[in-house]
């Protein structure tokens, strides 16, 4: 009869658990779609929210303390790491790609520009393990997390005990990245009716849509695919991109087609940071281009775009206006 | 609150299903040329050193061919040599259960694969998840031999990839008769003289090379009569 009150009690604690820790709803504008983030493994609660950003911004989970995940995508550059081509790792290592901005992470379903990482949970693997960014092994976080009172006290909050797990540590900093969205620009403001664009926007908004909407699609600015640039490659990198992940010969050379939400935050661009001026861009894609004997395939941009000067400053002073200045200035996101 | 009701229930029916359930193991052993070896000394008689072998076994079931199967609920297990006991699963099967045959995939099903964080023998401090490319390493083995024209005359063979067409998980079937302690064993000298360390010696990325040595691995689980 004990041992039935005793587990019935214990029930009972269980219960009560579960009732303090709300989960919270994901916030974004009407006109974004669903995400494809799958929260019902993975519910949106302050404390794990909490939890996963301090791991974000502590270089404890790098092998020598010294990088975070914040020091190549930092909350003033909309989290990407401004005036870095590539990004930085221990020991002043060098990667090979450019550090993209962080938001809207819930509506993708593939990372890295090469697409390698197949779910948001597992990306944060990536940068902890390699050896020219963090360095360090998930079993070494773990247990430098676990002589921390700090940590202890956090995953306690968040799980409802200290135990530290790959998972836990996985799906926390998820959970942080989730509520990174950026849907506060001009643009999404002229989406909802308060506010509108100025003649040259429109004029950019046209030319826009008809000429780079295909990949850069609204409302997000991406379709989430892969795609050639037609940049040369970079002889010093070698870097094939989406190809050497699906070892498919016409994957080759595709990168994924970034968001353009925030661009001021985030040069330099394109996914080896190799322009620092937006304009720089556009000149590649109507100068520039090679396609490395590509017809009639799937990439869209086999010959060079045909844009004047004109359509290029109107491109511009549309693009303007997909800055959201409350991302990059939301002090929910900051360290504290 | 929903969920805690669904606790509850869960609880509640768990005590009453309480029912006859029989404990059987599942015991694997690796041998080398049908040799007992150890981790990190030399086999007897070949220039070999195992180091690491670990590997996921899944989708644990037991079928009879007129009766249907039983399959283990979240059936996922690592399997690791340097662990003791690491190589035997205890399953709890029904009572009465007739079934002539052991079946699991060698490996991780490609769902899991895409379904992000998960935990216990899935977790991926365990050291079997790909972190620079999304998927599970369903079986490594690890070790050295003069033969071997590596680094320090190491091999490292990490075998795992879940999409076609380099889809490696393996499903084995294996003919039994139930009883409270089955035993099986696989040859790993066979696996790795099917490869020849002389000329293969690294593979750690899903490709037509490691599903071919993961059928290999597959074939080589025999019951220990």
């Amino acid at each position: 009869m004990i041992k039935w009150l005793v587990s019935l009690l214990g029930l009972f604690v269980v219960l009560v658990g579960f009732l303090l820790t709300e989960t919270i709803d994901l916030e974004y504008p009407n006109h974004f779609p669903e995400p494809v983030y799958d929260f019902s493994n993975n519910k949106l609660t302050e404390q794990k929210v909490k939890l996963g950003k301090a791991l974000f911004y502590d270089p404890i989970l790098s092998l020598d303390g010294s990088i975070s995940c914040a020091s190549c995508h930092s909350p003033y550059n909309a989290f990407a790491h401004t005036d870095h081509d590539l990004s930085h790792g221990i020991d002043d290592k060098i990667g090979i790609r450019n550090a993209p901005p962080l938001f809207n992470l819930a509506w993708q379903n593939l990372f890295m520009w090469d697409g390698a990482i197949n779910h948001l949970d597992m990306q944060a693997l990536a940068p902890i393990t390699s050896p020219s960014e963090m360095g360090d092994s998930l079993l070494n976080v773990i247990s430098k997390l676990e002589s921390s009172n700090k940590y202890r006290t956090l995953f306690d909050e968040a799980f409802g005990d200290s135990t530290i797990t790959g998972q836990r540590l996985l799906l926390s900093i998820s959970q942080f990245q989730l509520t990174l969205v950026s849907g506060n620009s001009k643009y999404d403001k002229i989406r909802e009716g308060l506010d509108t664009f100025s003649t040259q926007e429109k004029k950019g908004y046209d030319i826009f849509i008809a000429s780079c909407s295909s990949c850069h699609s609204e409302p997000l600015f991406t379709n989430g695919d892969f795609a050639s640039n037609g940049l040369e490659i970079d002889s010093t990198l070698m870097d094939y991109g989406r190809g050497s992940i699906t070892k498919i010969k016409s994957d080759s050379l595709l990168f994924k087609i970034p968001s353009l939400r925030n661009l001021a935050y985030t040069k330099p661009y394109m996914h080896d940071g190799r322009f620092e001026k937006l304009r720089e861009v556009l000149n590649h894609y109507t100068d520039d281009v090679v396609n490395y004997g590509r017809e009639n395939s799937s990439s869209r941009l086999e010959k060079n775009l045909k844009l004047s000067n004109n359509d290029k400053s109107d491109i511009l002073s549309f693009l303007k206006t997909l800055n959201d200045q409350d991302f990059v200035f939301n002090k929910k996101h900051r360290e504290r | 609150m929903k969920s805690s009701l669904v606790i509850l229930f869960t609880a509640i029916s768990l005590m009453l299903s309480a029912q006859s359930l029989r404990s059987i193991s599942v015991s694997f052993i690796p041998v080398y040329k049908g040799e007992l070896f150890e981790l990190n000394d030399e086999v007897d008689n070949y220039d070999i050193t195992i180091s690491k072998l670990k590997f996921y076994l899944s989708n644990i079931g037991l079928s009879s061919s007129d009766k249907g199967d039983w399959i283990e609920k979240d059936s996922y297990h690592l399997l690791d040599f340097d662990e003791p006991k690491g190589m035997t699963i205890m399953l709890q099967i029904p009572e009465n259960l007739a079934a002539n045959s052991l079946n699991f995939n060698l490996g991780v099903d490609s769902l899991t694969n895409v379904s992000g964080a998960m935990s216990g023998d899935l977790d991926p401090m365990h050291g079997m998840y790909w972190a620079w490319q999304s998927g599970y390493i369903n079986f490594k083995i690890e070790g050295k031999s003069d033969k071997c024209p590596g680094r320090k005359n190491k091999f490292q063979f990490h075998l795992g990839g879940f999409l076609a067409p380099f889809n490696a998980m393996q499903k084995v079937s294996l003919p039994i008769i139930i009883k409270d302690e089955i035993y099986v064993v696989f040859d790993i000298g066979e696996l790795i003289e099917s490869v020849d360390v002389s000329k293969v010696y690294e593979i750690m990325s899903p490709k037509a090379k490691a599903v071919s040595m993961a059928q290999e691995a597959a074939s080589l689980f025999k019951i220990v009569e």
